[in-house]
């Protein structure tokens, strides 16, 4: 019908695309280049930087400190966020959106905001030394309203009349929640704490403020990014993209997260 | 009712109330129900006769009172420590679970063997018929299957009371009447005390052996349905079971005076009071048939509607003060001797008048 703005609408959609994807393809393609320099013509496939990587101490150190954060990150904020998640489907819709909004305040903010407040909380308040526990606080807050919100959008279709039944039919509140609640949200809880995983491992603002010393993947990736343009950061970056992005579809996938 | 029966109720309940804020949604309940009986809760939506099912099963806590099953205090114990079981509404079915785990999940939480759990389980999907589903997942079965296995689901526990929370409603007509049929045969088969709630009033007729009847709360009259439907005591019970025409009138000395312009003797405290009188307890006699035998009361007026329905027409007579008189079963041969617009003459027994508290 209008061969002119269809075309043009397909050139500026074409070139949004690339312009968003391009840096990740740039990253991945220059981790199995040859050559040290990042700018073409590329010079030949290589696992070089991958070697290079794998035998450096720091990132070894860095890839530790990342899984001992990502990992309780994870798990904790799947049990307080699936809590949170329960004990707002007891409440009304009236009750229960504004308490998950105000819940959620932390992921809607700028995280310079929270990163700076969590650290003169942790410093000048609740004298917390900075360090991974303190990271996984931060993370905490990020992930947790994520999994209050993946597990209350799965509680809004659970059928509360099966609870019940479960309690007269000589369930305890606990055997309730094991046999019957349970296994219904099963793969929602695991596909949530897959996301938490995810944006914990990448997570940089929050972590470099509460770190103190050390690093973790980010940060590692930020301080190499600083002294030297080494292409072995391309590697670090594609494993980072890989992790994340195939957790993130392992959890949309148990999750059913349709669009 | 046997003497034993009321002397020795199977649940009692005193002075139970359940307020939420401000509102008192079941107020001062006093109740007996008899061993082995079959009892349904009637009243229409929103006259607490849920909570009250909900307080004797333990899903919801009395505000005041006390609930007895079998001699036993149980107003605070969690429902997983009660004798009774449910059939809820909207079935609550464990959807991640087969039907043999379904109605196995009770007596797996109690721990009963192996071979006893199977002998019980397969007993009750044989009494709901549904032998042969058991690894079925839930579901895949039609609604009226799926509430027949939430009933073997409750029945297998062998409770001392079954509690049945409008188990039907989400039926259709036909597969409703079925389950009726088919509770009632489970009820002579399993025994035990059946407690039904419904807010339809066939349906509390064809189950129950005793009727309580259900308003803003509070009971306004127990008793078998043959007796409520005859001698209701309230305007409201009157008018939720059946079809019922109301005469005012005042009474002197034992004489009432009716507005429609009869005259009957019924003893009673002096003053302005309210008589009803069932569609179907009056005749219809067309003008020039003789009119009422002694002893029945008559009144005359204008055919103002005369509805054929079958086997049974319908009639509706205005009286010339403008006052109504609604007369059913009108047998199908003598339909033809009447026409709207007509005069003709209502009659009944003096004793089909019954008095109505407003």
């Amino acid at each position: 019908m209008r061969p002119f703005g269809a075309i043009l609408w397909f050139i500026v959609i074409t070139m949004l695309v690339l312009f968003m994807l391009g840096p990740l393809a740039i990253v991945v393609v220059f981790s199995f280049n040859s050559g040290a320099l990042v700018s073409l013509p590329l010079t030949g496939f290589s696992l070089d930087w991958y070697r290079a990587l794998f035998s450096s101490a720091e990132f070894w150190a860095a890839f530790q400190n990342s899984l001992a954060v990502a990992v309780p990150t994870a798990l904790l904020a799947t049990v307080t966020g699936t809590m949170t998640a329960l004990a707002l489907t007891r409440k009304s819709a009236a009750a229960s959106v504004p308490l998950l909004t105000a819940l959620s305040v932390p992921i809607m903010i700028p995280p310079l905001v929270v990163a700076i407040g969590l650290v003169v909380l942790y410093v000048r308040w609740l004298s917390v030394p900075l360090g991974l526990g303190a990271v996984i606080g931060g993370h905490l807050l990020l992930t947790q309203p994520l999994v209050a919100l993946v597990v209350s959008a799965r509680m809004a279709s659970f059928d509360r009349v099966a609870l019940e039944a479960a309690r007269d039919l000589g369930a305890s509140p606990w055997q309730a929640f094991r046999h019957v609640t349970l296994p219904q949200i099963r793969a929602a809880l695991v596909g949530a704490a897959l996301l938490a995983f995810a944006i914990s491992l990448d997570e940089f603002i929050i972590t470099i403020f509460t770190i103190g010393s050390g690093n973790t993947l980010s940060t590692f990736v930020w301080g190499k990014m600083r002294t030297s343009l080494d292409p072995s950061i391309n590697a670090i970056a594609t494993l980072l993209l890989v992790i994340t992005i195939g957790s993130t579809a392992i959890a949309l996938r148990m999750t059913r997260y349709r669009g | 009712m046997n003497a034993t029966a009321t002397d020795d109720p199977i649940l009692r309940l005193a002075g139970v109330g359940r307020r939420y804020g401000q509102t008192d949604v079941v107020k001062d309940i006093e109740l007996a129900i008899p061993r082995g009986s079959f009892t349904s809760i009637l009243g229409p939506s929103g006259c607490g006769k849920s909570t009250l099912l909900r307080m004797i099963g333990g899903l919801t806590l009395p505000t005041s009172g006390s609930i007895e099953i079998d001699g036993e205090d149980v107003t605070y114990l969690p429902p997983q420590k009660r004798p009774t079981n449910t059939v809820f509404q909207s079935h609550g079915l464990f959807a991640h679970m087969s039907v043999r785990e379904n109605v196995a999940f009770g007596l797996s939480l109690a721990r009963r063997p192996r071979s006893e759990i199977d002998d019980r389980v397969s007993d009750a999907l044989k009494l709901v018929r549904l032998d042969g589903f058991e690894n079925r997942p839930v579901d895949r079965l039609s609604g009226g299957q799926q509430q027949r296995v939430a009933l073997a689901r409750a029945l297998v526990m062998r409770p001392k009371i079954l509690l049945l929370d409008e188990p039907l409603s989400a039926l259709d007509l036909k597969l409703r009447q079925a389950m009726q049929e088919e509770l009632r045969a489970i009820h002579q088969d399993a025994g035990g005390t059946f407690i039904f709630v419904t807010h339809d009033q066939a349906e509390a007729f064809a189950l129950g052996d005793r009727l309580i009847v259900m308003n803003e709360g509070r009971i306004e009259q127990a008793g078998p349905p043959g007796d409520v439907y005859a001698r209701p005591r309230s305007l409201f019970v009157a008018d939720f079971v059946g079809d019922a025409n109301f005469f005012t009138g005042m009474r002197s000395n034992g004489r009432i005076d009716l507005d429609i312009g009869i005259c009957l003797d019924l003893p009673g405290p002096d003053g302005s009071l309210q008589l009803m009188l069932r569609p179907e307890a009056a005749r219809l006699h067309a003008a020039g048939d003789g009119g009422p035998e002694d002893g029945r009361l008559g009144v005359e007026g204008k055919i103002k509607e005369i509805v054929d329905l079958g086997p049974f027409a319908h009639c509706i007579l205005e009286l010339d003060g403008g006052y109504r008189i609604e007369i059913a079963g009108i047998p199908r041969t003598m339909v033809d001797a009447f026409a709207a617009g007509n005069r003709a003459t209502a009659s009944w027994p003096e004793a089909a008048m019954v008095e109505v508290a407003p």
